[in-house]
C-alpha cells in the first residue's frame, strides 16, 4: 500500500455506487457464512489500506482462489446484511502464487462503506463471475500497448500493466485524475509501464484530460482503456478511423453478475444494428468502437 | 457440508412431487427472470439440481427492454424494471430450448405479451417445441406499458386471457398473479374457473426509489417491481389467503431465500416454490436449500415435505380442501399408503409408463 493517498474523482456511474441512499432493514437473503462453491469462496482479509478519503484497497486471500485475468471483476457480499445485493469490484492485482487478490474501490454508499470497514482476519464471501477480461494475446512479446485510465478506472489497469509487462510487452500508460490529492497507483504502475500523469487542474503531471496528449500516430498493437464515459467518447472520436484493436472495460449497475438478470446491459453496435450486451457476462471488456454512448455524436 | 455441484444429485424422495404432469425431483425451481434460460447457471452446477427450470418471460418478437438503470437496491430487496428483454419465441424454440433440454430438467416457459393475440401467438409457437412441459402465463409484469400487469389487475381480463391460452396450449398453464390488486382471491378464482392448471403467487410488488440529489427516480422506468425478502410476508399472506379458495396447485414465490422460508410457504399452502432474487445474492441457492431441507424435515419431525402442506391453516380449511381436491389428496399426511401411492405414480411417470394427462 504504497500509493498516493487522496481521493479519486468519480466516474459518472460508479460500479460501487449502485446502492441507493438509505437502508433501514438488516434482514439478509442467506446465511452470512455460506459454504464454499466452485466459484464462491469465503476469503480472508489479509490487508486493508485507504489510499484517499474515499479510495480503499482490500487484500483478500484464499488457498483455492480461481485464477483471475486482468479486466475481470469479483462480486462481494457485504457483511452483516445491511446491503442486500453484492458489490462488483475491480481487481487491481492477483497473485497466483499466494492466491492473493487486491481490490480497489471507492466508498460511496452503505455497501462500499461497510466493506471499507473490514479488518484483517475478517472473512468475506466472494463470487467470481465467469466474465471476460482484456484480450492480451493480441500483442506479441516485444510489442507495444497503450493503457488509458481515468479515476477509479485506473484500478484494473494496474493488474493489466503488470500482466502485459510479464509477457514482454512494452506498456505506455496515461492516467488521469481530477487533482493531485486524488492520484493513486502511480508508483505501482511505474514498475510495469512508462507512465504519463494528467490532472484536470494541473496540480500533478500535465494539465488537461488524459486523452489530450494521445496522438493517432502513437505506436501500439493494442490500446486498453478504463475510466469515465467522456474519456471513452473522446478516445472513440480520436481513433475513429484507426483499425487497431482497442478495448474498453466498463462498469455498470448490476444485480446477478451471472448474466441472467439483464440489469447491466449496454448498447453495442453489431451486425449493422444496435444490440444489448451484458457488462457482467459479455464484458466487462468490449471493443471500444463497438460501444454506443448516450449523447455521443453520431456519424455515418 | 460438501455438495457435488457437477454431479447429478441423488434422488430426493422426501422432496419429490408430481403435479402438472411433471415428476418434480423436488419442489424448488427458479422464478422467471432470475435464471435466464438456464444456460449461464449450467456453468455453475448440474441443472438437475432443480425441480424444474422456469425461463425468462418470452414474447412473440425480440424485445430490447427498458433503458437503464434497470435495478435499484432497497431494504432487504431490490427493484427491477428490465422491461421483458428477451430474444423472442422463435429463437427460444429453435435455438435455446433444444440446448437447455439437454440438461435434463423439466422446462416451464414464462409467456408474456402486449395483448391477447401476442400471448396466444407465443403459446402456439411453443406448442411446436417438444421440450416445453408447462407454460407460466405472466399477467403480472409491472414494467411494461402494454399487457403484463394490465391483464392481472382485472379478474375478467385475466380469465379471458387464461381461457384463450388454455384453448391453444398443449401443455398445462400456470398463471402467475400480481399482488398489485385489491382482491387476489377474486383473480385467482376467476383464472381457475377459466382453466388454469396452477397459480404462481406472487409476481413483484410495484415500488420506486428516488435519488434525492438528482431529484428523480433511480429507475429509468420510474417504478419497478420489488422483490427479495422484503416481500416475503406479502407473498406468504397471498398464498395463505388464496389456498382455501382454489383446488389447483399453488406455486409460492416471493423472497424465499432459505430452507425455513420454503417450509413456511408449504405450510401456507404452496405445493411448489420458486426462488428468485436470492439467486443474485447466492447463485448456488437452490442446491444449497435442497441439500439442507432433509435435515430441517428431520427437525420438524416429518418424512415428506408435503406432510406440512397447508398445515398452517385451521382444520376446517384442510378438511374442505380434501373434499374439493377430487383430483388427488393434496394432503399426503402421515399416512404412509398415500405416500407410497404417490411415489409409485412418480416412478411410473418417470419411467414413461404413464403418459401425462395433458398429452
Amino acid at each position: 500500500m504504497d500509493e498516493a493517498d487522496r481521493a479519486v474523482k468519480g466516474e459518472g456511474e460508479s460500479m460501487n455506487a449502485m446502492n441507493p441512499p438509505e437502508r433501514s432493514d438488516t434482514a439478509s437473503a442467506a446465511p452470512s457464512c455460506v459454504p464454499d462453491a466452485p466459484r464462491m469462496l469465503t476469503t480472508t482479509v489479509v490487508g486493508m489500506a485507504r489510499h484517499a478519503p474515499t479510495i480503499v484497497e482490500l487484500v483478500l486471500a484464499h488457498p483455492a482462489m480461481p485464477d483471475l485475468q486482468p479486466g475481470q471483476f469479483v462480486h462481494l457480499r457485504v457483511p452483516e446484511g445491511e446491503a442486500f445485493l453484492r458489490r462488483p469490484l475491480s481487481v487491481a492485482d492477483y497473485d497466483d502464487g499466494t492466491h492473493t487478490l487486491r481490490l480497489i474501490f471507492r466508498t460511496v454508499g452503505v455497501g462500499t462503506k461497510r466493506l471499507s470497514a473490514v479488518r484483517p482476519g475478517d472473512r468475506l464471501d466472494v463470487f467470481f463471475p465467469p466474465s471476460g477480461g482484456f484480450p492480451m494475446d493480441i500483442v506479441p512479446s516485444g510489442g507495444r500497448a497503450v493503457i488509458v485510465g481515468g479515476g477509479l478506472g485506473v484500478a484494473p489497469l494496474l493488474y493489466l500493466a503488470k500482466a502485459l509487462n510479464l509477457r514482454g510487452v512494452r506498456v505506455r500508460a496515461r492516467i488521469g485524475f481530477a487533482a493531485v490529492e486524488e492520484v493513486y497507483g502511480l508508483e505501482r504502475l511505474s514498475a510495469h509501464a512508462e507512465v504519463e500523469l494528467w490532472t484536470d487542474d494541473g496540480s500533478a503531471g500535465r494539465r488537461g484530460r488524459v486523452t489530450d496528449g494521445l496522438s493517432p500516430e502513437e505506436p501500439f498493437q493494442a490500446l486498453y482503456a478504463c475510466g469515465p464515459e467522456p474519456m471513452f467518447v473522446a478516445l472513440k472520436a480520436r481513433f475513429r478511423h484507426d483499425g487497431r484493436p482497442m478495448f474498453a472495460a466498463l462498469e455498470a449497475r448490476m444485480a446477478c453478475a451471472v448474466g441472467v438478470c439483464r440489469a447491466c446491459v449496454v448498447p453495442v453496435r453489431a451486425d449493422g444494428g444496435i444490440v444489448h450486451r451484458r457488462v457482467c457476462r459479455d464484458g466487462p471488456v468490449f471493443p471500444l468502437q463497438s460501444l454506443v454512448f448516450p449523447g455521443e455524436e453520431e456519424w455515418a | 457440508m460438501s455438495i457435488a455441484w457437477f454431479d447429478p444429485p441423488r434422488a430426493h424422495p422426501r422432496l419429490q412431487h408430481h403435479a402438472l404432469g411433471i415428476a418434480f425431483r423436488h419442489v424448488l425451481m427458479p422464478a422467471s427472470g432470475t435464471y435466464g434460460y438456464g444456460e449461464e447457471f449450467a456453468g455453475l452446477y448440474d441443472l438437475r439440481w432443480l425441480g424444474a427450470l422456469v425461463t425468462k418471460a418470452t414474447t412473440q418478437t425480440p424485445r430490447l427492454g427498458n433503458g437503464t438503470p434497470r435495478v435499484a437496491e432497497t431494504p432487504s430487496g431490490m427493484l427491477n424494471a428490465i422491461g421483458l428483454e428477451n430474444p423472442g419465441v422463435e429463437v427460444v424454440v429453435e435455438r435455446i430450448l433444444p440446448t437447455v433440454a439437454a440438461y435434463g430438467v423439466p422446462i416451464i416457459v414464462n409467456v408474456a405479451g402486449s395483448d391477447e393475440d401476442e400471448y396466444v401467438e407465443v403459446v402456439r409457437a411453443l406448442n411446436a417445441s417438444p421440450h416445453v412441459r408447462a407454460i407460466e402465463l405472466n399477467i403480472s409484469c409491472p414494467n411494461v406499458k402494454a399487457g403484463g400487469m394490465h391483464f392481472g389487475a382485472d379478474a375478467t381480463a385475466a380469465a379471458r386471457l387464461t381461457e384463450k391460452v388454455k384453448r391453444e396450449s398443449r401443455v398445462p398453464v400456470i398463471v402467475k398473479l400480481s399482488p398489485n390488486v385489491t382482491d387476489i382471491v377474486e383473480v385467482a378464482r376467476a383464472v381457475e374457473r377459466a382453466g388454469a392448471d396452477a397459480l404462481s403467487l406472487i409476481n413483484t410488488v410495484v415500488g420506486m426509489t428516488i435519488d434525492i440529489r438528482l431529484r428523480r427516480p433511480h429507475l429509468w422506468n420510474t417504478t419497478g417491481g420489488l422483490s427479495g425478502p422484503a416481500i416475503r410476508p406479502i407473498a406468504l399472506s397471498h398464498v395463505y389467503r388464496v389456498y382455501p379458495h382454489v383446488s389447483v396447485p399453488i406455486i409460492g414465490v416471493g423472497g424465499i431465500a432459505g430452507a425455513e422460508d420454503v417450509i413456511a410457504f408449504i405450510l401456507a399452502g404452496a405445493e411448489l416454490v420458486q426462488i428468485g432474487t436470492a439467486h443474485f445474492v447466492d447463485p448456488y441457492v437452490i442446491p444449497r436449500i435442497v441439500h439442507r431441507l432433509p435435515e430441517l424435515l428431520d427437525a420438524l419431525g416429518v418424512e415428506h415435505i408435503h406432510e406440512l402442506l397447508g398445515r398452517a391453516h385451521p382444520d376446517e380449511v384442510l378438511e374442505a380442501k380434501q373434499v374439493k381436491n377430487g383430483r388427488r389428496a393434496v394432503l399426503s399426511g402421515p399416512d404412509q399408503s398415500a405416500d407410497k401411492a404417490h411415489a409409485a405414480e412418480h416412478a411410473a411417470v418417470r419411467a414413461g409408463e404413464r403418459t401425462r394427462s395433458w398429452d
